[in-house]
């Protein structure tokens, strides 16, 4: 089906402003690899190692949407992909891109899924059927009607899946096709990919969670700096170890067991708790939503907000950091009421998306925006400069930094406010081995540094190594009446829980020694614009 | 509902935009805003016409006010309030599934450039401003602003923390949906299909007429009252 023989590919020198992260990308090198038909591979490998390219060589994307140079052989059933015409392309290859805003045209599933289709000028009533069809093979029939942005992620993600294979290509590339979804959506997702494999398609999935996918793929391909470092198939990858995979930046299970501890996990003593009451929050009057919600924060611990898609966390995120306003209960701290505009005050909320919480011109900048600026905030600015590794970027445009690195901005940022809770909306999604590593240490870093931390993430491996609490949230079944509270918002509570409330509690700390920081103070401007 | 033709909408849109123009007293103004929404109520969208007529009538009650509290005001004011019954024809086409939009605008001969710039262009509003949205609540949620009135007091500030990101998002957007486009045959040479049915029925002729009809009415009545 798919023969790689010895690609080279490098980005082209007017790339640069185009790119999304040109840094990042330097492309790949001497890839040689056959994928036969009907099979699935999975490419991992460290954000930048070239995945993403390995896909758009697939695609035909690159070279030409993006331009570059090309040495060695991409064939696609004897062809280059490259070279296809729309038409054919269309109809041979289907993708599914990471980000579902921005793979979607229409506004209406059933639209969605008709506009390749029509692209083709397929006849609509043979359009139509095959809209039928594939919306009863991916479980999405009764989502037809409804209008895309009202969907969440992970049906969003089965939308796009439809949308990518309706007209039955024979090759279907996904680029982290689970990176937002929380367990059991990763699981349908997984078993739609399988029905398709079934079907006769040959899948290549660009992931980082990857022993989810052990139960379709056959074979794995590790990137490393562009290069193809291991091919293992299902049962050597099985097998592995996380020792075995930690060179290569891979996710593994085990991770938490090897890792030890990354910093001192107590909480320093003094920070007051923030204390949530029997919270509720409704979207519209009969929208999706949760009461009954009690929740305690002790100052400067880790708690991680888990469930479900769709179970509220971020909404409870929200509201502890005052961007919503409950509509029952009360948030307290040495038992006097938080407004939400104090909260707000009080609080800092990183976004999943970093790209929405950048501003200045320079990182420096961005970590003391919109604050007077003494000689305290500087001695700050430069000590959050240091933790999180910024120092050498500074000075450089932060829509110029990669994704990691923008994330890492904004954590800095928050290390450097005067915020007192900081909430971080799922901070590992899309993230590699390494990437989930560094993210566990800052969070450590903003707790010592005398701040209460919550997490929203269905990153277990986070969980595990980065959080003193856990709370998690259930999205009952139960129907709209009144009385349902409990059954509908049930929160699981471990050992040592109150009542059914979703209460907190400290698990077993992994201690181990703290990364070193060589801490250098150097040079660097700040002003106050 | 049959619903209407796409071109039908961009023929009574030319039609609204020339009556408009002739329309030089408030009170054929008044009577084109009626007929605009009956258009809409026509076409299903109740809820858009009632929006529309509500703000309207709440321009022209400030009217007599605003000018002279603040002369640019009351022109933009006067501007926004003259235009209304564009606006809402414009609210019946963009209503249009953009498929289907598409589709009929091909088989007016439009050329394929055009017709792919308008389907994106349709699509990207709404992402705009769900973008806008997200960049609020970033603002938001770092608490660079403490309230509205700060945001006031920075204009600077404020105007370089909605920018930036927008900037940055709609280049990466607009690069990965026209990459997304490309990979599901927008380049394709062959005319497009639709799902839904398209071509010129007699309802369309009829709402088409009428509102030229009526709207041609209403202009020509002040001259002859006068």
């Amino acid at each position: 089906m798919i023969h790689l023989n010895n690609v080279t590919f490098r980005y082209g020198i007017d790339e640069e402003e185009s790119g999304p992260e040109p840094t990042s990308e330097s492309g790949v090198r001497g890839i040689s690899l056959s994928v036969p038909a009907g099979t699935c591979t999975v490419l991992c490998g460290r954000s930048g190692s070239g995945k993403s390219t390995i896909l758009r060589l697939l695609s035909g994307l690159a070279p030409g949407f993006y331009p570059g140079n090309l040495a060695g052989e991409v064939l696609l059933g004897g062809q280059s992909p490259s070279l296809m015409t729309p038409e054919e392309r269309t109809r041979r290859i289907g993708v599914i891109f990471q980000d579902p805003r921005s793979q979607f045209f229409m506004n209406v599933v059933r639209d969605e899924l008709a506009f390749s289709a029509e692209n083709l000028g397929i006849p609509p009533e043979e359009a139509l059927e095959r809209i039928t069809r594939q919306a009863e093979l991916l479980h999405i029939a009764h989502l037809l009607d409804r209008k895309l942005n009202d969907l969440s992620s992970g049906q969003k993600q089965r939308v796009a899946i439809a949308a990518a294979s309706i007209l039955a290509p024979a090759l279907l590339l996904l680029d982290e096709p689970t990176a937002n979804l929380d367990e059991p959506t990763t699981q349908a997702v997984i078993e739609l990919l399988g029905q398709l494999k079934r079907n006769g398609t040959t899948l290549v999935i660009s992931e980082h969670r990857l022993h989810s996918l052990l139960q379709i793929a056959d074979s794995f391909v590790c990137m490393d700096r562009g290069e193809i470092a291991r091919v293992w198939t299902n049962d050597e990858f099985a097998k592995l170890n996380y020792e075995d995979v930690r060179p290569f930046g891979l996710r593994h299970p085990d991770m938490i067991h090897h890792v030890s501890g990354i910093g001192d996990k107590e909480c320093p003593a003094g920070g007051s708790a923030i204390v949530g009451r029997s919270l509720a929050y409704r979207y519209g009057r009969k929208g999706e939503g949760f009461e009954g919600m009690d929740l305690t924060l002790p100052g400067g611990s880790v708690t991680a907000l888990t469930g479900d898609n769709g179970a509220g966390k971020t909404t409870l995120g929200k509201i502890l950091s005052g961007l919503l306003r409950q509509s029952k209960g009360e948030v307290t701290r040495n038992d006097s009421h938080l407004s939400a505009r104090v909260r707000r005050s009080l609080s800092y909320l990183v976004m999943q998306d970093a790209d929405y919480q950048l501003y200045a011109d320079s990182v420096g900048n961005e970590l003391v925006l919109g604050r007077r600026l003494d000689e305290a905030l500087r001695t700050r600015a430069y000590e959050a400069l240091d933790a999180f590794g910024l120092s050498e970027l500074r000075h450089r445009h932060p829509a110029s930094l990669s994704g990691g690195e923008k994330q890492r901005v904004t954590m800095a940022a928050a290390y450097c406010s005067d915020a007192q809770l900081i909430v971080l909306d799922e901070p590992t999604s899309g993230l590699d081995g390494d990437g989930v590593l560094h993210v566990a240490a800052w969070v450590r870093k903003l707790a010592q540094a005398g701040k209460t931390v919550v997490i929203i993430t269905h990153d277990r491996i986070l969980t595990d190594l980065a959080c003193s609490h856990v709370v998690t949230l259930k999205k009952g079944r139960g129907s709209g009446s009144e009385g349902g509270e409990q059954t509908r918002n049930s929160k699981t509570a471990r050992a040592g829980g109150r009542e059914e409330g979703a209460v907190g509690v400290v698990r077993p700390i992994i201690r181990g020694k703290r990364p070193d920081e060589a801490c250098t103070v150097s040079g660097g401007v700040f002003y106050y614009r | 509902m049959t619903a209407m033709d796409p071109r039908t909408h961009v023929i009574v849109l030319i039609a609204s935009g020339i009556l408009t123009f002739l329309a030089t007293e408030l009170v054929k103004v008044h009577m084109l805003v009626a007929v605009s929404a009956l258009y809409l109520i026509w076409n299903g969208l109740l809820r858009n016409a009632l929006y529309f007529v509500l703000a309207y009538s709440a321009m022209t009650a400030l009217l007599p006010v605003i000018p002279d509290i603040s002369a640019i005001l009351g022109i933009i004011l006067f501007t926004f309030s003259k235009m209304m019954p564009i606006a809402m024809v414009g609210a019946a086409l963009l209503n249009v599934p953009p498929g289907r939009m598409m589709s009929a605008l091909q088989r007016a001969y439009a050329p394929k450039p055009v017709v792919v710039m308008l389907c994106i262009l349709v699509r990207f509003f709404p992402l705009l401003l769900l973008e806008f949205k997200a960049i609020r609540n970033g603002i938001r949620a770092r608490g660079i602003f403490s309230n509205g009135h700060n945001a006031l007091l920075h204009p600077i500030r404020a105007y370089e923390c909605y920018f930036v990101p927008l900037i940055v998002r709609c280049l990466k957007l607009s690069s990965e949906l026209a990459a997304s486009a490309e990979l599901r045959g927008i380049e394709c040479d062959r005319v497009r299909t639709t799902i839904y049915p398209i071509g010129l029925t007699a309802v369309d002729r009829t709402a088409a007429g009428l509102y030229v009809l009526i709207g041609g009415m209403i202009c020509g009545l002040g001259g002859i009252v006068q």
